[in-house]
């Protein structure tokens, strides 16, 4: 649910203003919409009741990375302060948590970090992910107090963000801006096929296991995604995404976090300026499913939740008990910008040289980031994919974005270099 | 009209006609992208390539079993059975390449090494070749009727979506080749 909309000044008032400002004189009624939500957050004086290791300190949450996040210690209250540097009028406050959410929390605002107003935000019941609330109220500090945490975890968020108007003058130093959309989707379903690289041949392939559309099998055309059902989030997405079934002990073991993330990095930033949708129909397949080592397959990565002094490797890793093992894929980025699909299912598609798109594949889409998140830990000795070693790992990815909803996304979000939700919006 | 105004007219449609010349909105690729794989054949669809692709390392490395089979086997009947049938395994396999040579397309070996269902790798041979007498025959046994099988189910598959006539023929041998020897099999 996204209550608020951030607006985008008009055309119109852009002139009007530009041609005061030639004038020598510029008159901005505070209704204008140009008197708009800046972020104030970013880059400020960040601080926190505790973390839960140098690993998140409490300036990952206003850094604008989201690859980076705050988390608190595994207990209540928890609280997350931000000092604008002089008083701001706060008209909007965007949480993104990691899988580790808050209930119940709240937002106060203070001049003097000491004494706080009322909530401006008061939360019971949340249930996570990206959130957005509308705020009325001024105050130079900010501070998100976390009453009850959704999971035994601490209060972990990627990115706390405070938009309005005010504070003091930025601080210098590199502002991270991030291009991004991203589509939620869950396990759906299980089958030994794989309709782009065993198309009509059921039974063809390794087990594998599919997210997003539910309909997906050896039989299955662009078409039939289109007019099924997927389980992702936005349900626009009706994309079919799927990898090699993990098995522990030789029992099927699904990820219970599957993230697909969009991504406009990975080239220049003018190249992410002119980024295209990716086609309809496109089908693409990333990491090496006949890898026979973790160095055959360097695209792939094994990593720890909530456990990043565990450095990730291409096979398996032992993580800490109270964690989980998580999957990171990232898909070739650069089209030829002529074929669907290739006869080995990668040629028609390439990954960057030199932060650009080589000649032979021209167009730049979007930066696919698969994230899989599995309910497992401790010695991956029983550990296997169906495709063989850890390091088999790969993903296949046959899209069924509406075009107007992939387009809408890329130039919102992508193009600008926007962090945008699941709904493709700001 | 003189030259000057036409091209001058010429000009001025040329800039109206330009309206999107700010920097293109993101729009949908030609409609000339191709969705089939890009071969220089003709016929061959989706499935003709992939199931000959995978057949070809399938018939290939099953011959290798058979071999195995025939040198080692503690059962003489099952030893003779299998000297009989890899010379028919290893036609198989010549067949399909030669399939895919005169189709224009080069054979890719995109399955080599690859574990899946039917197929026997080089993991399994290996293991193999450390048994003897009747766990050797049961391992053996049990590897073949897979093979067979999963082979039986391809070829059902390949003439029932496939597109290329040649291509569905090879596979309905195959499919007859196989339901033979799992018949015999049993007895």
């Amino acid at each position: 649910m996204h209550p608020f909309r951030r607006r985008r000044p008009h055309l119109l008032a852009i002139v009007a203003v530009t041609a005061a400002l030639v004038a020598g004189s510029v008159a901005v009624s505070p209704n204008s919409a140009l008197a708009a939500d800046t972020l104030l957050s970013q880059g400020r004086t960040t601080t926190a009741s505790s973390t839960e290791s140098a690993a998140y300190p409490a300036s990952a949450a206003t850094d604008g990375n989201t690859g980076t996040r705050w988390s608190s210690a595994f207990s209540d209250p928890q609280w997350l302060q931000v000092d604008l540097g002089a008083t701001a009028t706060v008209t909007s406050v965007v949480l993104t948590w990691e899988a580790a959410y808050a209930a119940d929390f709240a937002v106060r605002l203070s001049s003097d970090g000491t004494n706080w107003g009322s909530p401006i935000v008061n939360v019971t019941n949340g249930t996570g992910g990206r959130q957005t609330f509308a705020t009325n109220g001024s105050g130079r500090y900010v501070r998100l107090t976390t009453t009850r945490r959704g999971t035994t975890y601490g209060a972990s968020l990627f990115e706390f963000q405070v938009y309005g108007s005010g504070g003091s003058t930025p601080p210098t130093g590199p502002i991270v801006r991030v291009a991004e959309f991203l589509a939620d989707c869950p396990y759906s379903h299980r089958l030994p096929d794989d309709p782009i690289i065993y198309p009509g041949l059921p039974g063809a392939s390794h087990m594998h296991s599919f997210f997003g559309s539910t309909i997906t099998n050896a039989h299955t055309q662009l078409n039939d995604l289109l007019n099924g059902n997927s389980n992702c989030n936005p349900a626009v997405d009706k994309s079919s995404y799927w990898v090699p079934t993990l098995y522990v002990n030789n029992t099927p073991v699904e990820p219970t976090i599957v993230t697909f993330y969009y991504l406009g990095e990975g080239v220049r930033d003018d190249i992410v300026a002119t980024t295209q949708p990716i086609p309809l129909g496109l089908r693409i397949v990333a990491g090496n499913a006949k890898a026979t080592g973790p160095n055959d397959n360097t695209i792939s990565r094994w990593s720890c939740l909530h456990a990043g002094q565990v450095p990730p490797s291409h096979d398996f890793v032992t993580c800490p008990s109270g964690t989980m093992m998580e999957s990171y894929l990232d898909f070739p980025q650069c089209w030829n910008g002529r074929d669907l699909d290739s006869a080995d299912h990668k040629s028609h598609m390439a990954y960057p040289v030199n932060n650009a798109c080589p000649a032979s594949h021209p167009v730049p889409v979007p930066k696919l980031r698969q994230v899989l998140r599995y309910p497992v830990n401790g010695s991956p000795a029983n550990f296997r994919l169906a495709s063989g070693g850890g390091y088999t790992m790969h993903g296949d990815f046959f899209n069924a974005w509406p075009e107007a909803e992939m387009a809408r996304r890329v130039n919102d979000c992508i193009r600008p270099i926007i962090k945008c939700g699941v709904d493709g919006r700001p | 009209m003189s030259t000057a105004a036409r091209n001058g007219i010429v000009l001025l449609l040329v800039l109206v006609m330009c309206g999107a010349c700010g920097g293109p909105p993101p729009q949908a690729p030609p409609a000339s992208a191709s969705a089939a794989p890009s071969s220089s054949t003709t016929g061959l669809g989706g499935t003709d390539l992939a199931w000959t692709q995978l057949m070809i390392p399938m018939t290939a490395q099953a011959a290798a079993l058979l071999d195995l089979v025939a040198a080692r086997a503690g059962d003489a009947g099952f030893a003779a059975y299998a000297a009989r049938l890899a010379p028919a395994y290893r036609q198989e396999t010549e067949r399909l390449r030669a399939f895919l040579a005169a189709a224009g397309v080069p054979e890719t070996n995109e399955h080599e090494g690859h574990d899946l269902p039917g197929m026997v790798t080089a993991t399994d041979l290996t293991a193999l070749g450390a048994q003897s007498g009747g766990a050797f025959d049961a391992s053996a046994a049990g590897q073949l009727r897979e093979e067979m099988e999963q082979s039986v189910r391809l070829a059902r598959s390949e003439q029932q979506a496939g597109r290329d006539a040649g291509c569905k023929a090879i596979a309905a041998d195959i499919e007859s080749a196989r339901t033979r020897a799992l018949a015999e099999f049993a007895s």
